[in-house]
């Protein structure tokens, strides 16, 4: 199986979904520039400008764009450059992507898919953010969020064959990361959850970037002997918990990797669902980890101090098993 | 200043074991608010406060066992209240039961670490579930969490060492005041070759000590019978014809009713040896054993004798139902006067019962065998369908000739089946 990095497999996955005549892209830069991370490099020259659309600075025109010809039929991608930009157009993603096919009775579907990055590096505090619980909070949407190249690929089609509006996540400081893909067309199907490591010490439930960084920080306790199970969540919305809870009623202990705010961020939710199904088998408090809460700073020392890193995820895991 | 007490849940209750508080002391409690878990004889029960007022102290911790009447708590701000008087049955004081306004000291639990209350002892969830499903007191386990909680590997460590730990030191599980049983302890071999001591559960207590109780006191004396069940068959199938399965009548409903018919004429088997003499019961209620994964009940079907076979077979499913699903209220399980055992679905043959204290009998039921008989004057040898039925009685209240009389009357009604329908 061939080995790609996460932008080699979106530019498969990209190649793949403009196969279907009703796909076109529109985002800011996606054209002449070939977009900020370079995953649409060519695609101008390949499809031309009536289905790689380089649109204004305007977010919520872009969004509006893309529901208006999903609910006309087509199969639309809209490209948020970073998702600190989406703020611009959640009326459009939350009031009217999300609610159309339940406002109208079902008649429309809106199959579309917003591609956005999470991500930081001396980017600031409103460069550097992560709004995955305020998407997954929203009824109407799917909202994902893949790990490895092998499902950046499968759930980018996925998500292109979904009837219903999905934000698919992805990380600034992934696009480099590598592993094996799949040739052709295959599908990674929304919301199941998958074990990216085996141990039976503890588990780590985690999605996207956090994931690699929870790999580490496993090889490293392997080290001492702690052998940390590790849960990779792939999908928010819906939500599939059942590998992570089969995972914590073996090791009855947990800690939850989320790269954004810990106050009703995502983890809050992912460990109270572990409470919640699994309180019987709990037999530590469950510990999280997160972007320390403050707006990000720009300062590279300072900016270390805020963000998830291999050692607070060891510190973690051993604050859990009462190890020091 | 208020004491809640124990409270009477049955006519042989003598005390009762605190399952868990479901309060702790500083929390208001409200009037008819539940506030601990008691067992009783097989049962366990939700107490609710009869006053409102702040549960001040917590006299019996959870584990522990307390007389009836004793006090097992205080509340401020409240007024005194006694235990709710027993609900009307056959009152059958096999012991005295305590003056239910004097504060009886409770039965402190013989081993001082089982004091420690349950809740208080600060432990994991997991820990709390599987210390609950081995019977272990937590306060007996050394925590090695943080701040000394227990975790899940201290229970596991006290499950693999438990026997060298009760050979040790205070035995794990309070120990039961069982009266005369002889001490187990001393006799038991050295906990050296993998063996391991399984704490008693609630229910197999009760067992026990019923039990010895009965064995102890109650002279049993045995009379068996076969009984030639052809035409109670023929009549079942008569009766279940047009029935849907659930509607179906079973031969153990044939048998209790037969009992609870042969009980009106036979009042010495419906009685209790009570220290005055003998009382005679006024309802005739047919406790029926059911046997369970985690041991035996045996609920009530009450004025048997009053109602029709069918209406048996009804409250019979309908016990026996409540039973399986661990559902039994005490409602269901006091109140008994005679109790029927049927272990004829195993191909048991006959057998002899132990009485249900404070009855005077019990009816031990075989399985209906297809054996070779003589039969009319010609001395055919015909297939019949034969049961073999057993009583076990209690020599102080009846003796051999009217416990044969009694058997023969349940015969006489099984073989001539119509006779108990009219």
């Amino acid at each position: 199986m061939p080995v790609l990095t996460v932008r080699e497999a979106l530019q498969q996955a990209l190649h793949e979904a403009m196969a279907d005549e009703r796909t076109f892209i529109i985002g800011e830069d996606i054209g002449h520039y070939g977009s900020t991370y370079g995953v649409t490099a060519g695609f101008l020259e390949k499809y031309g400008p009536e289905r790689i659309r380089d649109a204004p600075i305007a977010e919520a025109g872009i969004l509006g764009v893309a529901i208006g010809a999903a609910m006309a039929g087509m199969r639309p991608i809209a490209e948020i450059m970073s998702v600190n930009f989406s703020l611009l157009a959640f009326d459009m993603i939350i009031n009217h992507a999300a609610k159309i096919y339940s406002m109208f009775g079902g008649k429309f579907s809106v199959p579309l898919v917003m591609r956005t990055t999470n991500g930081w590096t001396q980017l600031s505090a409103t460069h550097s953010q992560s709004f995955d619980s305020m998407f997954a909070h929203i009824p109407g949407l799917k909202v994902v969020a893949p790990a490895t190249p092998a499902d950046m690929k499968g759930m980018f089609l996925a998500a292109m064959a979904d009837p219903d509006p999905v934000i698919f996540i992805e990380h600034t400081l992934m696009y480099g990361v590598k592993g094996e893909v799949p040739e052709g067309d295959y599908i990674v199907p929304i919301g199941k959850s998958v074990l990216a490591r085996e141990g039976r010490h503890i588990t780590v439930v985690t999605y996207s970037r956090m994931v690699h960084l929870s790999l580490q920080a496993a090889d490293i306790l392997a080290k001492e002997g702690i052998e940390v199970e590790i849960v990779d969540l792939r999908t928010l919305r819906p939500l599939d918990m059942s590998v992570a809870l089969e995972s914590f009623k073996k090791t009855n202990r947990a800690v939850v990797v989320t790269e954004d705010w810990q106050s009703y961020g995502t983890s809050a939710e992912i460990a109270t669902r572990l409470y919640e199904h699994g309180f019987d088998y709990l037999d530590a408090p469950i510990q999280r980890v997160n972007f320390r809460e403050v707006p990000m700073p720009y300062a590279k020392n300072l900016e270390q101090q805020v963000v998830v890193t291999t050692d607070r995820i060891v510190a973690a895991i051993k604050k859990v098993l009462n190890r020091s | 200043m208020a004491d809640i007490t124990m409270p009477k849940m049955g006519f042989d209750m003598t005390e009762g074991t605190i399952v868990r508080w479901l309060k702790k002391v500083g929390d208001f409690v409200n009037k008819g608010e539940a506030v601990a878990e008691i067992e009783t004889d097989k049962v366990t029960i939700e107490i609710e406060s009869f006053v409102s007022g702040t549960l001040s102290e917590i006299v019996s911790p959870a584990g522990s066992r307390t007389p009836v009447g004793g006090v097992i708590a205080r509340t401020s701000d409240g007024a005194s209240v006694a235990a709710p008087a027993a609900p009307a049955v056959p009152a059958a004081p096999v012991a005295p039961a305590a003056p239910v306004a004097t504060p009886v000291a409770p039965v402190a639990p013989a081993a001082p670490m089982a004091t420690v209350a349950t809740s208080d002892v600060k432990a994991s969830p997991i820990a709390k579930r599987m210390a609950r499903e081995h019977g272990l007191d937590l306060g007996t386990i050394h925590g090695s969490g943080p701040q000394g909680r227990i975790v899940r590997d201290d229970v596991s460590a006290a499950i693999a060492g438990r026997p060298a730990v009760a050979a040790s030191a205070a035995p794990v599980a309070p120990a039961a005041p069982v009266a005369p049983v002889a001490p187990v302890a001393p006799a038991l071999p050295s906990a050296a070759a993998g063996s391991t001591v399984v704490p008693l559960s609630n229910m197999r207590r009760t067992i026990t000590r019923r039990l010895t109780q009965s064995w102890q006191t109650a002279p049993h004396f045995y009379i068996t019978m076969d009984v030639d069940m052809d035409a109670a068959l023929t009549l079942r199938k008569q009766i279940n014809a047009p029935l849907s399965k659930e509607q179906q009548i079973s031969i153990n409903d044939m048998i209790v009713k037969a009992c609870a018919v042969a009980l009106v004429a036979y009042p010495n088997l419906n009685a209790s040896f009570v220290e005055e003499g003998i009382q005679l019961n006024s309802a005739i209620n047919v406790s029926i054993a059911v046997a369970l994964d985690s041991g035996l009940v045996a609920p009530v079907i009450t004025n048997a004798d009053s109602r029709s076979l069918g209406a048996v077979s009804r409250e019979s499913k309908r016990l026996i139902g409540l039973a399986r699903d661990g559902k039994l209220g005490a409602e269901n399980l006091q109140g008994g006067t005679f109790t029927v055992s049927n272990l004829g679905m195993y191909g048991v043959t006959e057998f002899d019962a132990i009485i249900t204290p404070p009855q005077c009998a019990i009816l031990a039921v075989g399985a209906v065998r297809r054996i070779p008989v003589f039969k009319g004057e010609s001395n055919d040898v015909v297939a019949a369908n034969i049961c073999s039925i057993t009583i076990s009685a209690d020599h102080r209240i009846t003796d051999g000739a009217e416990g044969a009389k009694f058997v023969g009357e349940i015969k006489r009604l099984l073989e001539n089946p119509l006779s108990m329908l009219i």
